[in-house]
Formats: C-alpha cells, sequence, structure tokens
C-alpha cells in the first residue's frame, strides 16, 4: 500500500531511478535504505524513492551486471548487503548521465524559450 | 548473454535469493524504525512508520523475484497445475482425448512399424539390390513362379554370363532323435548358396567339399532360431555330432538370426549337384542369384529366357512351353504382402486422420466453451500471449499423457503383431517400433490439438478476448463459424469411416463366402495329425505294415468312426502334380499335355473325409503291390479330360514315380479343393497307399463326438507304437480349414479394428459438437419452448443438426468408398468391390451409431427448462 504522496514532491521521470541509484553508487557501496536516505538527503526531500520501486531496480541493475551486491557489517556494526557498481555499471553511468543531460537541457528549451 | 548466466545462476540459487531479499527488507525495516525513534517518536509508532513505508514485504519481495524470473518458465508450473486442474475437471473431454491419442498413436505406429519393416527396409543381405530369384514359367498355361528343375538350373548355371553366381536349394527334412522326438524342415543348397547370399555363419564354418565326400557325415547348419531353442544357444554345440533318426550328422556352424532366406528353415544341409540331376526328372527347387556388375534384372532375364528357348528345342519332351522369369529378389520378397501392406496402410491412414479430427475437435469445443474464462481472466489482467499459453501447455499436458500411453500401445502392438506370425507378411520377425513413425504419429497428433487449441484464440485481438464478458449468454447459437467448422470435421470422420467399414464389411463377407465354399469334405467331427515315416527304418515293407497296423489300432478306439490317411490333405496349397495323358485320346502336343494333382490315399480316406464315391469303387485291401496298378480320380479330372464321359476302365499314363507308368482307373470321387478355398479343383488322381506307400502321411480321423477329446489318446497311442516318431500338426479339420484362410482372415480382422476404431472415434467426435451445441443453444431453446414448441420440434433440430453433418459424410463417403474399394483385390472373394448390400450395411450401422451419439444431446435438449434459461437471461 503505497504512502500518501505529498503533492510538493517531485514524482520521478520515468527512468531515472536507475540513473540516481547508479550515481549515489558511484559515491561509495550503500545498502538498500542507505540509497533511499541518500537520495532523499541529497534532493532535499523533494525525490522520494518508493521501497517498492527500489529493491525491484537493483534486482533489475544486478541482473544487467551493473551492480553486485554483498553481505557486509556497517560502520554501526550491523550486517547488511551493500551494492556497489561494477565497471559494467561505471560506463552504464556515464551514458545515462548523458542521456539524462540532453533530456534535461531539451525540455528546458521548451519550457523556457530563450 | 550473460544474463542468462546470471539468471540461471538465480534459478539454482533461488531458496539463498529468497532469504537474502527477506532479510534485506527486515533490516531496511528496522534502519527506518530506528531513524523514526531518533527523530523522536515513541518505539511503537516507529516501528509503524517504518512497516507503513517498507509496504507489504511479501508483494515487494514477489516484484524483485520477477525481474530475475524468465517469464516463460516461471508460470509454466503454474500452467501445468491450471491445466491438470481443467483435465480433473472434465474427465470425459481428458478421457475421450487421451483414448483418442493412445488408439491413434498405438495403433498407427504398431501398424506403420511393421509396412516400413516389410516394404522398405532392405534384404539382410549385402547389395541385396543385386540379388534376383529365378523362376520357370510355362505360357501355355501361363503358370508363373514355378519352381525350377535341377537340370534347367544346370545349364543356365553353366551357360548363363549375368550372374555373379547362382544357387539352387530345395525343401529337405530331418526327424531329430531323443527324448522330443521332432521333425525339421530345411533346405539343401548348393555350394554356391552362401556366396550368392554373402552370408557368412555367427558360429562355426561354412559347408565345403568334404562335407559331400562319400562316407562323410551329413553335414548341417543350424538356423539361430533352432540353436537357441533346442541347444539353448550353446556355442560348444559346433563340431559335435546330432543324433537323427536313422544317422548321425555333424553341426559345423550356426548362421545368424536375420538369416533367414525362405522364412521356416531350421537348418541348411550340402546338395552335391551331381550329375544324376542332369536327367528330365520334375522340377521342385528355388534358385537365386548374384547379378554381375553393371547387369540388370532385365538383362538377365532377356539371357535366361534365349537360354530357355535353347533348352525347349533340346528337351522337347520336357521343356516345351517352359520360359525363365528373372525377379529381383527385394519385389519377389514383398511383392505377394505389398496389395495388402498397402491397403492396410491406407487404413490406418485414415484412423490416423480420424483421431487427428476428433483431437482437433475436441480442443476446438473445448476453447469455445471457455470463452468466458477465457474473458474473466483476460479482464483480471492476463495478456493474450499468456492465454495463448496457457492454452498450448493444456494441449500439451494432454498430448504428454495420451502419447505416453499412445507408445505404450504402440510397444504393446507390435508385440501381439510380431507373435500372430501372420503367415502372408515375410520378415516379420524382425519387426520392431520404428521410433521415426512414433515420432511421426506424435508429431501429427499433437500439432492437430495445439493448432486447433490455439487457432479460436490466435484469431481473438486483445480487445475481443473480453467481449464475451459483456454480452452474457452470447449471441443465440454462439459461435456458428466454430460450430460450422466442427461439423465439417465431424462429416469428414464420418466419409472416412464408412470407407474402413464398407472395406471391412466386404472382407468379412468375403471371408463368409470362402468358408461357405464347399471343400469338397466334411471338416466338423475329423481330427487330423501329420506323420513322417523317414529313413532306412521304414523301408517300403515297414512303412506298409505301420500305416495298416496304426490305422486298424485308431479305428478300434471308442468313439472312432472311420480312418484314413493321404500323403497331402486339401486346402495345403499346391500339390504335387504331374503331365498326365489318356491313352484312349490323341496325344496333345508337347507342353500342351494336361495337368493333375498326384496323391496317395487308403482304403478308408474317402469314407472318412465323406468325400462321395461317385462312380466305380475305392481302393480295397487287395490293391497291393502284387495286384494291377490302379487309380481313382476326382471328377474334374472325368470333365475336362474325358468330356464328361466315364472314366472306369481308362488307362492314363503318368509321369510321376516312375517314367511313363500306366494305370487303370477303377473309381471317380468328388472333388476336393487343394490349393486353397478360393481356388476350383484341378484333375487330381489318387494312388492306393498299398501300392505307392509314401512317407510322408496325414492321418484324418472321423470321430463320432468333439475330436479334440481324442488328440490325447491318439497321441498316446503313436508313441506306444513308435515313441521316436514325432507327430506333426494335431489338430481338428475345422481349425485346419480356418487356418488356411489365414492370409485373408489377418487382414479382415485388422481392417475391422481399424473400422472399429474409426467409427468410435468418429461418433465420440459428433457426441461432442452436438453436446456443445445443445450446451450453447440452451438459451435459443428455451425461448422457442416457451413460445410453443413441442418436444418434436426440438428434438429435430437437435437431430437434425447430427443428422446434417452424418448426411454429408456420408454422401462424401459413398463417392470415396466406391471409388476405393477396388484396391481390397485379392481380398475379395465372391462379391464386387461396390456391393450394394454390404454399403448399405455399412451406411446403416453408421445412422445407428449416429443416431446413438444424438440421442443424449437430444435428450438434454428436451429437459432444457424454458423458465430457467430465460430467468438466466434476465
Amino acid at each position: 500500500m503505497p504512502a500518501p504522496r505529498d503533492p510538493l514532491r517531485a514524482e520521478l521521470l520515468p527512468g531515472t531511478l536507475d540513473l540516481l541509484i547508479l550515481k549515489t553508487l558511484s559515491v561509495q557501496p550503500m545498502h538498500g535504505y542507505g540509497i533511499a536516505q541518500h537520495i532523499g538527503r541529497l534532493s532535499a526531500e523533494a525525490l522520494r524513492v518508493e521501497e517498492g520501486s527500489l529493491y525491484p531496480a537493483l534486482q533489475r541493475l544486478r541482473l544487467k551486471g551493473w551492480v553486485k551486491a554483498e553481505w557486509k557489517l556497517s560502520p554501526t556494526r550491523r550486517r547488511a548487503r551493500y551494492y556497489a557498481l561494477t565497471p559494467a555499471g561505471r560506463r552504464r553511468l556515464a551514458l545515462e548521465v548523458s542521456a539524462f543531460d540532453r533530456l534535461v537541457t531539451a525540455v528546458r528549451r521548451v519550457v523556457r524559450p530563450a | 548473454m550473460t544474463s542468462w548466466l546470471r539468471r540461471l545462476a538465480w534459478l539454482l540459487g533461488r531458496r539463498r535469493f529468497e532469504a537474502d531479499l527477506g532479510e534485506e527488507l527486515r533490516i531496511h525495516e528496522e534502519m527506518a524504525a530506528e531513524q523514526a525513534r531518533h527523530e523522536g517518536l515513541c518505539p511503537e509508532a516507529a516501528g509503524f512508520a517504518a512497516r507503513r513505508r517498507v509496504g507489504n514485504r511479501a508483494q515487494l519481495a514477489e516484484a524483485a523475484r520477477d525481474v530475475w524470473r524468465p517469464a516463460a518458465l516461471g508460470d509454466l508450473s503454474q500452467d501445468v497445475r491450471y491445466a491438470l486442474r481443467g483435465l480433473r475437471r472434465q474427465p470425459g473431454h481428458a478421457a475421450a482425448a487421451i483414448i483418442t491419442l493412445t488408439l491413434g498413436i498405438g495403433a498407427t505406429t504398431a501398424l506403420f512399424s511393421v509396412l516400413d519393416a516389410v516394404l522398405l527396409r532392405p534384404l539382410p543381405y549385402p547389395d541385396p539390390d543385386r540379388l534376383v530369384q529365378v523362376w520357370e514359367h510355362h505360357r501355355p498355361r501361363d503358370r508363373r513362379e514355378n519352381v525350377v528343375s535341377p537340370l534347367n538350373y544346370l545349364v543356365w548355371h553353366d551357360r548363363a554370363r549375368s550372374f555373379e553366381a547362382l544357387a539352387i536349394h530345395r525343401s529337405v527334412g530331418i526327424s531329430l532323435a531323443g527324448d522330443l522326438p521332432e521333425q525339421l524342415t530345411g533346405r539343401a543348397v548348393s555350394s554356391t548358396f552362401f556366396a550368392v547370399l554373402r552370408a557368412r555363419p555367427a558360429l562355426g564354418r561354412l559347408f565345403n567339399p568334404a562335407d559331400t565326400a562319400v562316407g562323410a557325415p551329413r553335414a548341417l547348419l543350424l538356423s539361430h532360431g533352432l540353436w537357441k531353442r533346442r541347444f539353448g544357444g550353446d556355442s560348444g554345440i559346433v563340431g559335435s555330432t546330432l543324433e537323427l533318426r536313422e544317422e548321425t550328422a555333424r553341426i559345423v556352424g550356426v548362421m545368424p538370426e536375420d538369416f533367414r532366406p525362405v522364412g521356416d528353415e531350421s537348418y541348411w544341409e550340402p546338395w552335391p549337384m551331381t550329375s544324376e540331376l542332369r536327367t528330365r526328372r520334375g522340377r521342385g527347387a528355388l534358385v537365386v542369384g548374384r547379378l554381375r556388375d553393371g547387369v540388370s534384372a532385365e538383362a538377365a532375364d532377356r539371357e535366361l529366357k534365349a537360354i530357355a528357348t535353347g533348352l525347349e528345342l533340346e528337351y522337347p519332351d520336357f521343356n516345351t512351353g517352359w520360359t525363365v522369369d528373372v525377379v529381383p529378389l527385394q519385389h519377389q520378397v514383398t511383392a505377394r504382402a505389398k496389395p495388402v501392406l498397402l491397403l492396410l496402410a491406407g487404413a490406418i491412414g485414415c484412423v490416423l486422420l480420424i483421431a487427428c479430427a476428433n483431437v482437433a475437435n475436441l480442443k476446438l469445443g473445448q476453447v469455445l466453451a471457455r470463452r468466458g474464462e477465457i474473458a474473466v481472466r483476460a479482464a483480471l489482467g492476463a495478456s493474450r500471449g499468456r492465454i495463448l499459453r496457457q492454452m498450448a501447455v493444456e494441449g500439451l499436458v494432454l498430448a504428454v499423457a495420451g502419447g505416453a500411453l499412445g507408445v505404450l500401445a504402440a510397444v504393446v502392438g507390435v508385440k501381439a503383431l510380431v507373435r500372430s506370425e501372420l503367415r502372408q507378411i515375410p520378415r516379420l520377425a524382425e519387426v520392431g517400433v520404428d521410433i521415426r513413425i512414433l515420432g511421426f504419429a506424435l508429431l501429427v497428433i499433437g500439432a492437430a490439438g495445439v493448432v486447433f487449441g490455439l487457432a479460436p484464440a490466435l484469431g481473438l485481438r486483445e480487445g475481443e478476448l473480453r467481449q464475451p464478458l459483456g454480452r452474457r449468454g452470447g449471441e443465440t447459437g454462439g459461435a456458428p463459424g466454430g460450430r460450422r467448422l466442427r461439423g465439417a470435421l465431424v462429416s469428414f470422420q464420418v466419409a472416412l469411416s464408412l470407407m474402413l467399414l464398407a472395406g471391412a464389411g466386404l472382407t468379412v463377407r468375403s471371408l463368409g463366402n470362402l468358408l461357405s465354399q464347399d471343400p469338397g469334405f466334411d471338416a466338423r467331427n475329423l481330427l487330423t495329425m501329420d506323420l513322417s515315416l523317414s529313413g532306412e527304418a521304414y523301408a517300403e515293407e515297414r512303412r506298409i505294415a505301420f500305416s495298416q497296423e496304426l490305422v486298424s489300432r485308431i479305428a478300434a478306439l471308442p468313439g472312432v468312426a472311420e480312418v484314413g490317411l493321404v500323403n497331402a490333405l486339401p486346402l495345403h496349397g499346391q500339390p504335387a502334380g504331374t503331365r498326365i495323358r489318356v491313352l484312349s485320346r490323341p496325344a496333345p502336343p508337347p507342353g500342351q499335355e494336361p495337368v493333375g494333382d498326384i496323391s496317395v490315399a487308403d482304403t478308408g480316406y474317402f469314407r472318412a473325409m465323406r468325400t462321395p464315391l461317385l462312380e466305380g469303387r475305392g481302393f480295397t485291401a487287395s490293391d497291393r503291390s502284387s495286384a494291377p496298378n490302379v487309380v481313382v480320380v476326382n471328377s474334374a479330372f472325368a470333365r475336362q479330360l474325358l468330356d464328361g464321359t466315364s472314366p472306369i476302365g481308362q488307362r492314363i499314363q503318368v509321369n510321376l514315380w516312375e517314367p511313363d507308368s500306366i494305370v487303370e482307373i477303377v473309381g471317380v470321387v468328388g472333388d476336393m479343393r487343394r490349393v486353397g478355398l478360393e481356388v476350383a479343383a484341378r484333375p487330381a488322381v489318387f494312388y492306393p497307399y498299398l501300392q505307392q506307400p509314401a512317407r510322408f502321411l496325414s492321418l484324418v480321423i472321423r470321430t463320432e463326438s468333439a475330436p479334440e477329446e481324442l488328440a490325447p489318446t491318439v497321441r498316446a497311442l503313436v508313441s506306444g507304437l513308435d515313441r521316436q516318431l514325432p507327430i506333426l500338426n494335431l489338430e481338428t479339420m475345422q481349425s485346419y480349414v480356418a487356418a488356411s484362410t489365414d492370409d485373408r482372415r489377418y487382414p479382415m480382422l485388422l481392417l475391422s479394428l481399424l473400422a472399429g476404431l474409426a467409427v468410435v472415434l468418429s461418433v465420440v467426435g459428433l457426441y461432442g459438437v452436438l453436446a456443445y451445441s445443445v450446451g450453447q443453444r440452451s438459451r435459443e431453446i428455451g425461448l422457442r419452448r416457451a413460445l410453443g414448441a413441442t418436444g418434436g420440434t426440438i428434438a429435430r433440430l437437435v437431430t437434425g443438426e447430427g443428422f446434417r453433418f452424418v448426411g454429408i459424410g456420408l454422401a462424401v463417403g459413398l463417392v470415396a468408398t466406391l471409388l476405393c474399394t477396388r484396391f481390397l483385390g485379392r481380398l475379395l472373394y465372391g462379391l464386387s468391390p461396390t456391393d450394394a448390400v454390404t454399403l448399405a450395411l455399412a451406411a446403416g450401422g453408421l445412422l445407428v451409431m449416429a443416431g446413438f451419439a444424438t440421442w443424449i444431446p437430444t435428450r438434454r435438449a428436451l429437459r432444457v427448462d424454458p423458465a430457467v434459461t430465460l430467468r438466466e437471461d434476465g
């Protein structure tokens, strides 16, 4: 059951979740909860990653071979599954970033003509 | 792709994956709860907030799992479960489909396997296409495939250039001594025989010249079958001696299992080609040859025909009118069986088609009937592909179940066929289940199921899947297109069934005609048995003494009315025959002499057989060797050779035992059919046993009660006279007569079986269509009832529909039948291939069966309650 939405919170653009996850993991390996927190924090809580989307997305990225998962102890001595970028994931991130840039530029040109 | 490898790894480590995912989500929830507490919520509220945030963990895990699961694979087990549930819900449908598949696949595979082995597989010899059989051929009487005279063979052998090697062989017999005396038939073969066939022994060696040296023991090569049966497959047997009744023989080797050139031989022995054979004696041997490279069978045929022309001039009294035919051996082996097998193949094909139509019909009906269910599933979000897959899986589940049973039925069927030892099917023992054909049948029937199961659904576009939901009950009559297709399938089945039924009917009636033929004797209450008085112990005097003793002792048994003996029973096939000349008539030109069957009978034979004595006298005890030579002839002899004048007192010249011996006719008996029930009697001459004591005897014993009850007593009596004498074929005359029609009986039985199968399958098909139709039209029927239609009108509505399909099928089938039954050819006897009575019976039978098939749906239609159907629609 999805939580009630805050109307001010932006809906994720389709396809951007993978980009956000890959970008987050490029900083350092992280567990699922950490990824969700990280994205929320960096976007000043404007972007909210649903757990219902996050975990399937992580599996999808694993299947594609862009991230790998590993059980590790957190700095707080807690066992958690950490996700990390693979070299293929790093290449993919570059592709996704440039594609996103092009998209944003294009959208901006339409919305705010110079 | 590597993603496939990862998927595979996931599949293999699924349990681990589930545990990891569950743990991960639990930790996630804990972390969220911790954070909430940090933000100042009480532990309970924090836990609640965290749970709310993560949502349904099971659903989440399922979504994560879905990423990995190969779509087609993941749902397969679910599809299979659905399919099995569906089958259990409709046991009738499942049973019909599985029975159809079992019978269709089993019967067709078994019979096609036989066909393939007989017609298509080459002979088990190297380069079989170079092998030919050589026959003599009497042109004036158009007697083809006549056995060969050794004299002529030796001439061909010396002069012909077409052959790499030419060999001759003839039938011989031995009696094994010991506790289990046994009479064996074998072949005496010329030294070239094994070279022609390029055969090697499985054990030991072939014959060499020393085997035929004077004083050498009789050398034998055993057949694989005899070696297994009598000697337990003991390889130490090679080189050992074997006790025969009169002598000892030496076993030099054992031939391989598939070496059976003639078919029933148990052993081979050398036949030295002595100069004695170069005399003008009878014809009685078989000749095979291997063609030289580059020489065709036609060329060899021309060469031998030219040589035969020379022989006609060299031996005019013996060879006038005789020529030679060279026939490829493969053709020779299969020629006789081919028409019957092709006919059966056609019948099998028809049953296969009917089975296909049935499966198609069942699937089609099922899919149409389930459109409602499909619509619900589509509305609940199942994609079109998903629904199609579900249907394909259901078809496959049925196909696997039916196919497995079908394979089983095929194995059992082939075993049964091999055990039946149909005489007409050569090389039957080599038949096994043919995997290719099994695969073919599985494929054809399976494809019919899948194609017809999917076709209606394929035709539906995404949006249309849900349509039936909107119109509950469907339009009146439901999918008329589907019903028309199903009706056409039923008509097709009925047409094929009529063909098979008519064919079977014709063969059944032919056999009936044949069995009602008067064989010239009374087969009831007769016991028969064969004895072979071979060897030196049974010299002529001894044979006479023994047979007289035997006959008088059997005659003295209580329950025995008459006893007689003969050297060859009627209906046994072509008996010994030779040229006969009536001395009072002008001598016909050479080669045109009339031919008669020659046999030997004793004083009691005609009385025991109840063959009437028409004129003169039968044999008496005084017709012994010291008395004048006399014979009895049959009435065909009187008709054909004496133009109906009385033969009594006529003297005839017969070339058989002694050349040109002259005998006097003292009696005339009724005709007995010698070759088979379908062949009218030829002129026949009987010699008295006392004057021609044959070595081979058939006893006929007329009993006062059931003849089989006397069999043990007779057996004991013979053993009492000579413990070592093998008793052959102790059976009742009626079973002997029935066995003489085996060549027709088996095709008839198979054809009847196939026709029965066809009718059952068609009736199931018709029933299925009508039952479905009534179900679909119950609203229409209810309406009609409500508007005042009587029961009769409703019954006519349903049966009318059924009989329209049947009627079309019968009309088409009738035309096809009239075109096809002439292929029954030799299986027919005494009636035309378009016999109206049989056709009418077949059509009538199908109509009755169709009546049964329509009866149940009609009754259901009559029970439709208008109030109920109308309310349902409200």
